[in-house]
């Protein structure tokens, strides 16, 4: 391979990565501090991307249809914890994958407003005219940029942000509540604090940081389709988290590369059998490491055993 | 009429498909705590097997019938004694033996997609033997196939639960499986019953899906979340429940094309299992206690 195409490749697969730290770390927040097995976690950025595409396809600047985008990923977790954060960890987890498959099953179907399975075309179009602009602003100041480098830093920066936001809100009161449900909801309750409120608010702000990775999955693919939206890709966020550690916010940031790394980045090894055999073997060996870890190690990498609830 | 008539007979046939599913999912949960998400996985394992017997090695159809039953109900076994008691043994919690199975799917159904590819898969079945029973009113030989052996198979489910005393022991320990064991139940012997019940049902379900529609290796897993709605409906645990769920989901979900869209039926299914969680959690035979 030579060095441009490689660099062009890594960039790629380092700005999936970038979008998928985003993703999990919004699921974090929900599985590792507050106790939620959210499995529809998809079904949010689906909403964050599709509001986005269709609001950009329509003529609004992506100024404000960023904000939008999350706004409606934010009201979509409201709307389904109301009814359903009452309910028991595994019926909660069960229900949450129902819903976010009747979402995808309705985008499929709508083709008049979401394109159906021919895609929703063009999402990223103003995208490229703001790259292209970055690109032409570097030229004039003498530096040649490769034209995927300025997502890749655009992508990065979120998942950093929303890091280190997560990471500060971790000194906050609100997590310390937060943390005590997922602990002990009884106790918690008991000392006064309005669980159903803590965990409807988590939800909330996860389902938010899945939209926002929704919005930067818009800018970096040419075409949504519902297909890209299916439970496999909460399953891979969610062995990103187990092998990171559920808990940890670093954790999350390692395992996004190593997991991008294992489905995509293993592309430029030339293995001598098909290329489905080896798509085939890329999730056997994710699958063995979400046995192996839950197995042998529960708490990831980078998670405290002392931390990790999962006795429901 | 006719038309109610018509998706009657598409409702029995997925629905005996997800009974024969639920049966074995439903019974694993109530007994070892386990929700098995590679359980689609053991029925896309049950149409491959028999695609193998009676494609690959040209073998007749019964005879991939009994092969799929045996190498699904081994590989519970083996997994049971691989993987599950031990973990039980060291005291894991539900969403962690969950999390376990999700990666178990991953493994299971890529090593499937590995062996035999990503095509679509047919069994030697007549595809296209159809008989008008009247009117507009038709009936395939595939779905003929389909009723008659789900259903045979059903009963003979459902009277062993009822008759037999390892059928009473399964359902005993769903219900309270300390109550069960300091009653003198072997429970170890009734652990191995169950996964030898749930992987032949698996695998029955696999081949009749094979039949019924195309084999791919995403056949089990696109079957697994209705087959947790017919769970859901008739409560956790619940092995009548179950088969009842199954058949019920299939008649609402093709009774439901006369209304909508044929392809928002799946969808229809989940919006089942999410306002019976909502509004009834123990299922529609479940009494409320442990929810």
């Amino acid at each position: 391979m030579d060095p441009l195409l490689a660099f062009g490749f890594w960039a790629f697969v380092l700005t999936f990565a970038g979008i998928y730290a985003t993703f999990v770390l919004g699921l974090q927040l929900e599985v590792g501090d507050t106790g939620l097995i959210n499995f529809g976690h998809v079904a949010f950025m689906a909403i964050g991307a599709y509001t986005m595409g269709l609001l950009v396809t329509n003529d609004v600047t992506i100024w404000v249809a960023i904000p939008l985008a999350v706004a409606a990923a934010a009201a979509g977790g409201l709307l389904l914890g109301l009814p359903t954060l009452r309910l028991r960890a595994d019926y909660f987890a069960i229900t949450t994958i129902a819903a976010g498959e009747i979402l995808r099953i309705t985008i499929q179907n709508e083709e008049g407003t979401t394109g159906g399975t021919q895609g929703l075309r063009s999402a990223s179009g103003p995208w490229r005219d703001a790259n292209n602009q970055i690109l032409d602003f570097f030229e004039g100041i003498g530096v040649e940029l490769d034209r995927r480098v300025p997502l890749l830093v655009i992508v990065w920066l979120t998942a950093v942000l929303v890091g280190l936001l997560l990471v500060y809100l971790a000194r906050s009161p609100w997590r310390r509540v937060l943390r005590a449900v997922r602990e002990n909801e009884e106790a918690a309750a008991a000392a006064g604090k309005p669980v159903f409120s803590y965990k409807l608010q988590a939800l909330a702000f996860g389902s938010a940081i899945a939209g926002l990775a929704g919005v930067l999955y818009t800018l970096f693919s040419t075409t949504l389709f519902p297909e890209n939206f299916e439970p496999i890709f909460t399953f891979v966020g969610f062995a990103i988290l187990i092998l990171g550690g559920i808990g940890s916010y670093f954790g999350v940031v390692v395992g996004s590369i190593v997991i991008a790394f294992i489905v995509s980045g293993t592309r430029f090894l030339d293995f001598p059998l098909d290329s489905d055999k080896v798509a085939a073997l890329r999730f056997v060996v994710i699958g063995l490491i979400i046995m192996g870890m839950m197995a042998f190690r529960p708490q990831g990498l980078f998670g405290k055993k002392e931390e990790l609830y999962l006795d429901d | 009429m006719d038309e109610f008539l018509n998706t009657t007979i598409n409702g029995l046939s997925s629905g005996g498909i997800y009974a024969l599913g639920a049966i074995g999912l439903s019974l694993v949960y109530g007994i070892l705590k386990l929700v098995n998400f590679a359980h689609g996985d053991f029925i896309t394992l049950g149409g491959y097997v028999a695609f193998a017997i009676n494609v690959s090695a040209g073998m007749p159809l019964a005879v991939a019938f009994l092969g799929a039953l045996a190498a699904v109900a081994a590989l519970g076994l083996v997994l049971e004694f691989t993987i599950w008691a031990p973990m039980r043994r060291r005291g894991a919690g539900v969403m962690q033996l969950l999390l376990l199975s999700i990666g178990l799917a991953f493994v299971l159904r890529n090593l499937i997609l590995f062996e035999w590819g990503g095509d679509d898969r047919t069994l030697d079945v007549d595809q296209f033997q159809v008989w008008t029973l009247f009117g507009d009113v038709t009936i395939t030989a595939i779905q003929v196939t389909v009723i008659v052996t789900a259903g045979v198979v059903l009963v003979l489910v459902a009277t062993m639960l009822r008759v037999t005393l390892i059928g009473k022991t399964m359902r005993a320990l769903s219900d309270s499986f300390d109550l069960a064991e300091v009653s003198g139940v072997n429970t170890r012997r009734v652990v191995i019953y169950t996964w030898l019940l749930a992987g032949s049902l698996a695998g029955l379900a696999g081949v009749l899906a094979a039949i019924y529609t195309t084999l791919t290796p995403n056949t089990g897993w696109f079957l697994l979340l209705p087959i947790f709605a017919a769970v859901v409906l008739g409560g956790i645990g619940n092995a009548y429940g179950a088969l009842v769920g199954g058949i019920t989901l299939g008649l609402v979900q093709e009774w439901s094309t006369m209304f909508v869209r044929p392809t928002y039926k799946e969808a229809i299914g989940f919006l089942v299992l999410i306002l019976v969680l909502i509004v009834r959690p123990q299922g529609i035979f479940g009494q409320a206690r442990t929810v």
